[in-house]
This record gives structure tokens, C-alpha cells and sequence, in this order.
């Protein structure tokens, strides 16, 4: 499984990847919401459909 | 205005003969390589946009990123009222005006074509010793833009102390983050301090952090075996 830690680990994926945000499981109270968000909604940009939908092939 | 015109261009050599084809074509002919052209004047017959054969007919269009003319297949304006998207669905598609730019297509597709899913999400381990057995409990479950999974995830869990055990669901690249359910717990077999006597149905799992599944207790003092039942849906980003 692809562990994906900062916005520059998003480089590993190709699309179909699985992968997963790592945070500290033992703290999950200290979660960063914000850096998951920031990281989830960085890689669902660099896939984003519509984009593929509208390259030329 | 007239249906021929025609005249010559040249410079003491050959001419260039410029005439006007009654298919609406201009034939440039040099006296060596004649082309026919698209003539630059509206006197074309109007084709109204139901009676387009797709096969046959194409548009003519300037391609930016090849910076030239190119053709592509015409698309036919439907007719027909097409179909609702499902069982029970009785809502009916807006045809448009096929005299307008604005129309449904004739191959527009209904009942909606539901996605191709991706492999079956790796459910993985991220904190904890307990040993997870994740089994697909449904047919895979696509739509149009999104695809779920139904799991059943059997926990086997040692006693631990201060250690949290947990599982994650991973995203998938080219989908949005996975939307997670949990639906429920069944411990078939241990009783912590603090827990109702197995077997037991309830909820003893929660969702936390997006994609991560924290079953149980930070502390047990009893080994337990526990069912996670959990949904996760993609859509596609």
C-alpha cells in the first residue's frame, strides 16, 4: 500500500493507485484534518476526470 | 444569388480557374492539381440537424492545438424521447430544438452506463496487532460515476494494552476520497471488562480520520473476535 505523507508524495501515484493519507493512528485525537484535506484534494486535482474528458488523444 | 460563378487567377502562365460546383464546393483547378474547397459564400442548402447521418456527414472545424481544418463526425439530433434513467424513473429527457445549436443527440445512451469498477480496495492494517480478514460481502456495486464496495472485515483481536487498533481504507487515484459507512459490529466471541457478553451484535467500531476504521478499545483484557461491516463508495473525481 502506497502511504502518501505531503502534497510532494502525490508524485508516486498513477491513476487507478491505491494509496492511503498517513497521520498518527495512536493520536487520533491530534489528527490534521486540514493537511489530510489539503493532500486528498491535491492528488483528486492532478486525476481530475474532467481533465482526461477533454485531452485530446 | 447565382449558382455559378467563376473566373481565373494567373500571372502570364497557366491560369488558376475558380468555379463554383453546384454541390456548394468552389473547384480550384490549376490546369495541374484541381481541389475542391469549401466555398466561402452562404448559399448553401440548410440540412436541419435530425436529418444528419452520422456516418456520413461531418462538420468542418478549425482545430486549435493542430492550428488547421479538420473534420469530425456530425451529430444527428434525436427525435425520440429518451428513456428514463432506471427502474421507476420516470423522468423524461428535454429534446431541445433540432433547429437549434441547443438539441439532444441521437446517440445519447439510457438507461445510464454504469462505470467499470477498479480492483477491490486493499483494506490494510495501520495500527494495532490484530489480524484482519477482509471478505467482499457483495457484488460490486457501480454506477454512472461511482462504485461500491460492501465489506465484512473479520478482526481477530489479541488483548493489548494502550494500543489502538485500526484499519484503513485507501483512496484510489482519479476518485474522490472514499465515502466510508459503518454499519455495524458483531463480536462473536470475548468479553472485555467493560463489554456486553459476546455474541453480541452493535456497533463497536467507529470511522475516524476519513478512511480509518478504530475497532474497539484502546485497552482490552480479553481477546476478542469482531465483525466490521462497512460500505465504501468512490465517485470519480
Amino acid at each position: 500500500m502506497i502511504i502518501i505523507n505531503s502534497i510532494g508524495d502525490a508524485q508516486k501515484l498513477n491513476k487507478g493507485d491505491q494509496y492511503i493519507i498517513g497521520f498518527d493512528f495512536q493520536n487520533p485525537i491530534n489528527m490534521n484534518i486540514k493537511k489530510i484535506e489539503q493532500i486528498q484534494s491535491a492528488i483528486e486535482k492532478e486525476f481530475d476526470s474532467t481533465k482526461e474528458k477533454t485531452k485530446k488523444v | 444569388m447565382s449558382g455559378t460563378q467563376s473566373g481565373s487567377l494567373g500571372g502570364g502562365g497557366t491560369p488558376t480557374i475558380l468555379t463554383d460546383q453546384a454541390n456548394g464546393l468552389l473547384l480550384v483547378d490549376n490546369g495541374s492539381t484541381p481541389q475542391e474547397a469549401q466555398r466561402p459564400i452562404l448559399e448553401q442548402p440548410i440540412l436541419a440537424n435530425n436529418l444528419i447521418d452520422p456516418s456520413n456527414d461531418w462538420f468542418d472545424m478549425w482545430d486549435v492545438s493542430a492550428a488547421r481544418m479538420v473534420r469530425v463526425s456530425a451529430m444527428r439530433a434525436s427525435q425520440l424521447t429518451y428513456k428514463a434513467d432506471g427502474l421507476n424513473d420516470t423522468r423524461a429527457g428535454d429534446l431541445g430544438s433540432i433547429n437549434s445549436g441547443i438539441y439532444a443527440v441521437h446517440d445519447h445512451i439510457h438507461p445510464i452506463l454504469a462505470i467499470t469498477a477498479p480492483p477491490t480496495p486493499v483494506i490494510t492494517l495501520v495500527s494495532g496487532t490484530m489480524t484482519i480478514t477482509p471478505i467482499l460481502i457483495s457484488t460490486t456495486i457501480t454506477e454512472e460515476e461511482c462504485v461500491t464496495f460492501q465489506f465484512r472485515v473479520q478482526c481477530d483481536i489479541p488483548i493489548h494494552t494502550n494500543v489502538w487498533q485500526a484499519f484503513s481504507i485507501p483512496s484510489i487515484a482519479g476518485f474522490k476520497a472514499p465515502i466510508v459507512t459503518v454499519n455495524g459490529t458483531y463480536r462473536q466471541s470475548g468479553s472485555p471488562t467493560g463489554y456486553p457478553v459476546a455474541p453480541i451484535m452493535g456497533c463497536e467500531a467507529a470511522l475516524w480520520g476519513g478512511n480509518t476504521i478504530y475497532v474497539g478499545s484502546f485497552t482490552e483484557n480479553v481477546a476478542t473476535t469482531r465483525y466490521v461491516h462497512f460500505n465504501v463508495k468512490y465517485v470519480i473525481a
